[in-house]
């Protein structure tokens, strides 16, 4: 037993996912084969299938359906879940001050701001001098670009979420910017920032964000709808762009490559800039108000929501969280928010996931009991074949493949369906929370699809008994 | 003893409520007769032929087809013998309207068999819708005529070469012409080939042609003066 369980554990996933799926697809091989061997019965279903067509047909969509619906569900709710994690990936460790950790998560990962009480230069300054820490990135947002959030940071966290750049270089300078890759933005474009996230958002939550709140001086009213954007070299302030930060204006200079995460439709300036567009201090002492990324002085840090944090080696991210947890600072890693937030709603996918079987398998036995009735009109055949000493296997294997060759089709077309569902879903999704979601059909789909197959097939066998079951001389009679 | 010899010994049916169908104390049919069995309506004809060919689970006596009793073993060994030895036509042709002739002449080649014999079927069926006119092509058979439609049953109850060929009123949904032609065709083969043929029917035609009547009235056979026809 031992050394079957080691075996298996020593196997490659995919080999594993290929041996369940030929485990759950035996007892339908099984019962195939049985019924099967040594006999032709396809001539004749296809007999029985052409006469009930229309019947078939409907019969066949109704399985595809309810296949499609199980399969997309599943395979869409992976997608999501994968891709809000992969979303966080970059994300090792984030600290704010106390609070929801999922308001934060929410806000820094996916750029979805609220309004979060601000962690001070202090505090900053402890995160950023640990010797265990190898970036702290404050992360300011707050401000938006056309409905783009334009976000606060430091080059090290550019290079942190993109790597290289897909073009143009890192910031240099306070008033340069980095345009996410899906921002339409060219580089050498120059924009002025609205205050809030421009059409996008509500109007009372427009000052979310790494700034004191009585910035509000410096904006008239709500969120800006007008266009701040402006074409190179033509800075134009006319009356349309009267909630923006009149008189700053970013200048783009580079571009990060596609993260797949809502990240692809920001665009990050120097948290400097950030803080001198709302009139605070600029986090450098005067003497030293050029600089641009850390250090920072902690007198001049005007505070930020929040900041991210990679530790130097990965094991040293538990001791960072341990030490950074406590009262006056939260640290959490949004991977494992993310993963308490699935585990609340685990027991809602799990119903959803047996109501959508569940389901299959009732439109299935609906399929299943038309197609015992429908059978009774071959009763005569049936007899006849019977009669003139056709195998009681053979009679039942023509009416069985018919089933078979229902719920097979069914299935592989639900399969399809259910894949071009989850791609319709997961580009949807996509549009409105520019997290790349890619539903594809994977093993436990096909492990799903190969169970309901089996389970079928076996009870398909029941149609063939309803037409067997006369006895068979009564039907030859006139 | 050749092949398609039938002696049947104290043959009883008894149907619903213990009511007596069939009593037929001794009857012979020689290898490669031809036997027209006739009588009146609810006479119980349908019940011998169906008895003799195995098919009547509460059957007692006798049947025994080249020696071998068949009434005593299983329905599983009964369709065994069926499938080997027997040619059944009814008259209802019970085809598969959604297919070819020939998918349906040569259905025995679906079940059972060795490939080599499987193609013999085939082979056969081909050659017999041939010889009894039946255009060789793909169309359904529900297309078919009447007359055609009992042809291409007939052709599917000999293709797999049976001792002994069983009708139950062959010729009775079909008008003169096609019954005297389905008549023609089914005797030629038989004699032709030896085999043994058993008819339920009451066509003076096929009466005539026959070798030998067998008269039943109430479920007892009664005899026939020789050469008269009823
Ligand atoms: N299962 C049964 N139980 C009771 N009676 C039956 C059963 N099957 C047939 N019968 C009766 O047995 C008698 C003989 O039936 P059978 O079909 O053999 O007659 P037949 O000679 O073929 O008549 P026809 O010329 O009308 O076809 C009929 O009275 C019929 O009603
Ligand atoms: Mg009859």
């Amino acid at each position: 037993m031992t050394a079957m369980t080691q075996w298996w554990a020593g196997l490659a996933a995919t080999t594993q996912d290929l041996i369940w799926l030929g485990l759950l697809l035996l007892p339908g091989a099984v019962v195939a084969a049985c019924l099967l061997t040594g006999h032709r019965p396809a001539g004749l279903s296809f007999a029985i299938l052409r006469r009930f067509r229309f019947t078939s047909l409907l019969f066949l969509s109704l399985i595809a359906v309810s296949v499609a619906i199980g399969t997309g569900l599943i395979a869409q709710e992976r997608g999501l879940r994968e891709a809000t994690a992969r979303a966080a990936d970059p994300f090792d460790l984030v600290v704010a001050a106390p609070g929801s950790e999922i308001t934060m998560l929410l806000a820094a990962v996916y750029l979805r701001p609220s309004d979060v009480p601000l962690l001070s230069g202090a505090a900053y300054d402890e995160i950023a001098r640990d010797d265990r820490v190898a970036i702290a990135a404050p992360i300011g947002f707050g401000d938006s670009v056309d409905g783009a959030p334009v976000v606060g940071s430091t080059a090290e966290f550019v290079a942190h979420l993109s790597g290289n750049l897909a073009e143009g270089r890192f910031f240099e300078d306070h008033f340069e910017a980095i345009a996410g890759a899906s921002v339409p933005l060219s580089i050498g474009d120059r924009f002025s920032p609205q205050h809030g996230m421009g059409e996008a958002d509500d109007d009372d939550e427009d000052h979310a964000g790494g700034e004191d709140p009585d910035h509000d001086r410096d904006h008239q009213g709500e969120a800006g709808q007008g266009h701040a954007l402006e074409a190179e070299g033509e800075p134009d302030h006319s009356h349309e762009h009267h909630h923006a930060h009149e008189g700053f204006n970013y200048t783009v200079v580079g571009r990060m490559v596609p993260t797949g995460s809502p990240w692809d439709k920001a665009v990050i300036v120097p948290i400097e800039a950030v803080w001198e567009i709302h009139g605070l201090p600029n986090g450098h002492a005067p003497e030293r108000e050029e600089q641009v990324g850390p250090p920072f002085d902690p007198a001049y840090f005007p505070g930020t929501p929040a900041v991210l944090v990679k530790p130097r080696e990965l094991y040293q991210a538990y001791a960072l969280r341990a030490d950074f947890q406590r009262d006056d600072m939260m640290a959490f890693f949004p991977g494992t928010v993310l993963s308490e937030l699935y585990s609340v709603l685990g027991d809602v996918r799990e119903a959803m996931s047996l109501m959508a079987v569940l389901t299959q398998f009732l439109v299935t036995a609906g399929v299943l009991a038309g197609l015992a009735i429908l059978s009774r009109l071959f009763s005569r055949q049936m007899a006849l074949l019977r009669a003139i000493g056709a195998p009681t296997r053979f009679a039942f294997s023509v009416i069985w493949l018919h089933a078979a060759t229902l719920i097979l089709g069914g299935a592989i077309l639900g399969l399809g369906l259910g894949y071009l569902a989850a791609r319709a879903i997961s580009g949807l999704v996509a549009e409105r929370t520019d997290i790349a979601v890619s539903a594809s059909i994977g093993w436990s789909e096909l492990h799903l699809v190969a169970a309901f197959i089996s389970l079928t097939l076996i009870f398909a066998l029941l149609a063939p008994l309803a037409a067997l079951a006369r006895p068979i001389v009564k039907d030859l009679r006139a | 003893m050749s092949e398609g010899t039938l002696r049947v010994a104290n043959l009883e049916v008894r149907g619903e409520g213990d009511r007596r169908l069939l009593a037929v104390p001794d009857l012979s049919i020689t290898s490669g007769e031809t036997v027209v069995i006739e009588g009146p309506s609810g006479a119980g004809k349908t019940t011998l032929l169906f008895a003799i060919a195995g098919l009547l689970d509460r059957a007692k006596g006798r049947v025994e087809w080249d020696g071998d009793e068949i009434l005593a073993r299983s329905a599983r060994e009964r369709a065994a013998f069926r499938r080997e030895r027997l040619g059944l036509i009814f008259q209802e042709h019970h085809l598969f309207d959604e297919v070819g002739p020939l998918v349906n002449a040569g259905i025995a080649a679906r079940y059972g068999s060795k490939a080599n014999k499987r193609k013999a079927i085939v082979e056969r069926a081909r050659t017999l819708l041939q010889q009894f006119g039946i255009a060789d092509d793909a169309r359904s058979v529900a297309s078919f005529s009447g007359g055609e439609r009992q042809r291409i049953a007939a052709a599917r109850a000999l293709a797999h070469d049976p001792a002994v060929i069983l009708a139950d009123e062959p010729t009775a949904s079909l008008d003169r012409a096609n019954a005297d032609r389905l008549i023609s065709d089914l005797m030629g083969f038989a004699r032709a080939s030896g085999k043994t043929l058993i008819a339920v029917s009451h066509d003076r035609h096929l009466v005539e042609a026959a070798d030998r009547r067998v008269r039943i009235v109430d479920g007892e056979i009664v005899s026939v003066p020789e050469g008269s026809v009823s």
